[in-house]
């Protein structure tokens, strides 16, 4: 190993090499001092390096300081202050690091769960030492993993010069023959990127020289990712050349391969799982109506009132699946928010979430199909805003949410889009974080009178469920993009893992039992071909809400807004009574002039700040199939897609709990066959601004998408 | 020697707590992980534990005085309780910490009062058995320091 280092030049910033795995740092999080202190004990005998903390929040705090402070994360399952899971999503989406799951109980959905949401291990409390002597396998597989990722190389000494991972030395020495595999992985890329080999001979002899944090992929960067490789196709996309269309300082090529491969995991993850699950296509029939109602808002009286027609239009929440994003959806989906007629794009941009987002309930992620590109919702915008929140553009909006409730937070989306935000461009403001929690999301939807091109955002606000319902901390993540024009907003959205307690809701939104819908609607991009995007939707059904589908009703754009074509199948499953309802609403939209409101409806956690409230909610994850292009907009379940005025402010929120809103008057309408019609003019994607572009005014409005995403690792 | 002796009589302590069930495996490892040399670890981790478990069972007494029973948070406490008591070893509140939880989950009075009064009894047994064992425990370790100095 010492050899290898050497010869490799490498610097080993953050493991002691030589002693390894003796030195490697932990972090040990468990509320219970005496499991802690045993903990701590016991990882001291294997030599590790700890530091313990009884906090989750205390944890997270540690880690966004510094992520390369530490190799590996132990964490309990259940803690008061935030559910271990959403802890273990958002560490895989922001830092990429493992993480191991502790916990008094063995049962095995839990173990799944932990393994969905991207844990590397599940132990049983009480921990016994030997199986801690082990742990470390974990960040070396990962180690490995990743540089193997950036290093996109077949040549395995160009691994050990590298990929200018100080830990590529390590890694070098381990496993030659997983390297050989890895490497035949990457073989379609390697044939791509002969011709950048020498450049990366290069990158990699400057960069080997030099210290390499970890690359933080926000919004912004994974959009302006995405937006490379849908304008280079995804079949094309090669590192070297998305770095350059990035245009991003400080980025190297190795960062670029690195989420490009866990991109194209999670496509083909989306993919996979949207091959197995039932599409239902007459989703929109049976769906309980009650489901995805956007004007869910009972709780929302003031929302009432300011809309003008009263409509809302819910906005999906996608989750996410760890580090991947669901991808620019160039159709614009409409996800129609209430008032929300810009046509944006949504741009669900992932970190590595260990685990979909969940919103309410647990949301299956599922990774994006490998050739997706990302899919730019426009209209939805989605403001999520966490106590680091990026920085968001807001624009003060004219719409005022904050009658309704400024903390509105929603907490949406988990994991680890603590970096991803939805900005809207024109005319928003994030509402403050009003929850309490610092991973409320609240989005801001506010439209501006009259502006085609809307960045709804709307605070979508995910209470954690009960740690058993919630499964990944769904959030609608979307990002934005309204390319159309000037009044092109950019929405980062920005994912918050929900905390149990933090969101706020207002009186009314504390329903138990809500069912709620997350549904992202994301048109795909103009790179995407047809392909229907696919959107689970988990709902964690604490009470059984057989019923409780949200119906994705696709209503042609009031304002002829056009809408991309978008297909996309909205998969609906139930975990918690394993039902999977899988909805395929295929639409054909027609970006060109009609406003595809798509009601992504997303009626996050009814009641969030209970662990225990039994919160049915359907989180719909949203994954695009690379076959999106184009494709017609098949909505899952239940989205109601309504065309939201001008003026209407796009909120999602939990109240958004379709089933509420399925006693809204006027709210949601049912346009599906409108929407049909509107979705059966396919219209070739165009490069997302172009299309946009030409949207103009169009009143497009994209309900916020979950966007599922599924790290990589999971 | 007194040492000895001091040590078979731990020793024998133990094993019987084994064959009650007071104690199990565990226990042994948590006893192991004192070869550090820190004559009090023992002491620290089960004066620990006593400290949590009684916050633990002052919660629980709270809750379940309450007229309307949140059973969440009972159920939620049990498994605090269990977690803490599995980690040093104490089988049998382990399993009483258990049959709480159960109770609670199912949201059964009865069956939850019971099981609380188990809970709070084998704490008992435990919380003696442990100071027990630490108090020898520091005892043989003092007079072996003490031996070697001389």
């Amino acid at each position: 190993m010492t050899v290898e280092n050497q010869r490799a030049g490498v610097v080993v910033e953050d493991m002691d090499q030589d002693r390894f795995p003796a030195g490697m740092r932990v972090l040990a999080v468990d509320d219970n001092p005496t499991c802690l202190k045993l903990l701590d004990t016991l990882l001291r005998k294997c030599q590790y390096q700890v530091t313990t903390t009884n906090q989750a929040v205390m944890a997270l705090k540690m880690l966004r300081e510094n992520r390369n402070k530490f190799d590996l994360v132990i964490s309990d399952v259940n803690m008061p202050d935030m559910d271990g899971f959403k802890l273990l999503e958002l560490l895989g989406l922001e830092m990429d690091l493992p993480v191991i799951m502790l916990s008094g109980h063995s049962d095995t959905e839990l173990v799944m769960k932990g393994v969905t949401h991207g844990a590397c291990d599940y132990l049983l409390k009480p921990v016994r030492i030997e199986e801690l002597k082990n742990i470390w396998q974990h960040v070396i597989r990962r180690k490995k993993f990743d540089s193997k990722v950036q290093n996109n190389s077949l040549n395995e000494d160009k691994a050990c010069h590298g990929a200018g991972d100080s830990r590529l030395g390590v890694i070098s020495t381990l496993s030659a023959d997983q390297d050989g595999k890895l490497c035949r992985k990457r073989k379609e890329q390697n044939e791509d990127e002969e011709e950048d080999d020498e450049e990366n001979e290069h990158e990699n002899e400057d960069a080997s020289n030099q210290k390499k944090p970890r690359v933080v992929w926000s919004v912004e960067l994974h959009r302006k990712f995405v937006a490379a490789v849908n304008q280079l196709g995804f079949e094309k996309a090669v590192p070297k050349k998305i770095l350059d269309l990035m245009n991003v300082e400080g980025l190297t090529r190795e960062n670029v391969a690195s989420h490009l491969q866990k991109y194209r995991l999670y496509l083909k993850r989306i993919n996979s799982v949207a091959a197995q699950q039932a599409s239902m296509v007459a989703a929109l029939g049976g769906a309980d109506s009650s489901y995805m109602r956007m004007g869910s808002l009972d709780g929302f009286g003031e929302f009432h009132s300011l809309a003008g027609s009263g409509r809302l239009s819910s906005s999906a929440l996608s989750s996410y699946t760890p580090g991947e994003m669901l991808g620019r959806l160039n159709s614009h989906a409409s996800l129609v928010l209430r008032g929300i007629t810009s046509s944006g794009l949504v741009q669900a941009s992932g970190q590595n979430l260990s685990s979909s987002i969940n919103t309410l309930g647990q949301i299956q992620p599922t990774p994006l199909p490998s050739n997706q590109s990302a899919s730019l919702f426009q209209g939805v915008l989605t403001s999520l805003e966490l106590t680091q929140l990026q920085q968001s553009k807001c624009t003060s909006s004219t719409g005022d949410f904050n009658p309704i409730k400024d903390s509105r937070g929603f907490t949406a989306v988990s994991n680890g889009f603590s970096d991803t935000r939805v900005t809207v461009g024109s005319s928003t403001s994030l509402l403050p974080g009003a929850s309490s929690h610092p991973l409320v999301l609240q989005g801001n939807p506010q439209l501006p009178d009259d502006r085609g091109a809307f960045v709804n955002q709307y605070s979508l606000g995910v209470a954690s469920l009960t740690p058993d319902t919630f499964d990944i901390g769904g959030g609608g993540c979307s990002n934005f993009l309204d390319h159309s024009n000037n009044e092109s907003w950019q929405s980062a959205i920005q994912l918050s893992r929900f905390s149990s307690n933090a969101v706020p809701l207002s009186e009314p939104f504390n329903h138990n039992q809500f069912p709620y819908n997350n549904f992202v609607i994301s048109s795909i991009g103009p790179c995407t071909t047809n392909g229907p995007i696919d959107f689970s939707s988990r709902s964690a059904i604490s009470a059984p809400l057989e019923d409780s589908r949200g119906d994705a009703h696709c209503q042609e754009g009031l304002m002829g807004n056009v809408v991309q074509d978008m297909n996309y199948t909205l998969k609906q499953r139930w975990e918690e009574h394993k039902q999977d309802c899988n909805q395929n609403l295929n639409h054909t939209v027609n970006t060109k002039n009609s406003v595809v409101s798509a009601n992504g409806i997303i009626s996050p956690l009814g009641r969030s700040l209970d662990q225990n409230n039994a919160i049915c909610c359907k989180s719909f994850d949203v994954s695009l199939i690379s076959q999106l292009h184009g494709g017609a907009l098949s909505i899952g379940p239940h989205g109601e897609v309504e065309k939201t005025a001008l003026d209407s402010k796009m909120m999602i929120n939990e109240n958004f709990l379709l089933e509420q809103t399925k006693s809204q008057d006027g709210f949601i309408q049912n346009n599906y066959d409108s929407l049909d019609d509107i979705v059966n003019t396919v219209t070739k994607q165009e490069h997302n601004q172009t299309m946009l572009s030409d949207v103009g005014n169009s009143d497009l409005m994209l309900t916020l998408l979950g966007l599922v995403y599924e790290t990589s690792d999971s | 020697m007194v040492g000895t002796d001091l040590r078979q009589q731990l020793m024998n302590y133990i094993q019987s707590s084994h064959e009650q069930g007071i104690l199990d495996e565990a226990f042994d490892r948590v006893k192991n992980l004192e070869n550090d040399g820190n004559p009090q670890f023992l002491s620290e981790i089960f004066s620990m534990f006593c400290h949590d478990a009684e916050n633990g069972i002052a919660e629980l007494t709270r809750f379940l005085a309450e007229p309307v029973i949140d059973y969440e948070n009972v159920s939620a406490f049990a498994h605090q309780l269990k977690g803490s008591s599995s980690s040093v070893g104490g089988h049998r509140m382990v399993l009483a910490c258990c049959e709480l939880r159960q109770a609670s989950n199912n949201k059964i009075k009865e069956g939850s009062f019971e099981a609380f009064d188990k809970v709070k009894r084998e704490y008992c047994i435990l919380r003696d058995s442990l100071n027990y064992i630490a108090q020898m425990e520091k005892t043989i370790l003092t007079n072996e320091a003490r031996r070697r100095r001389q």
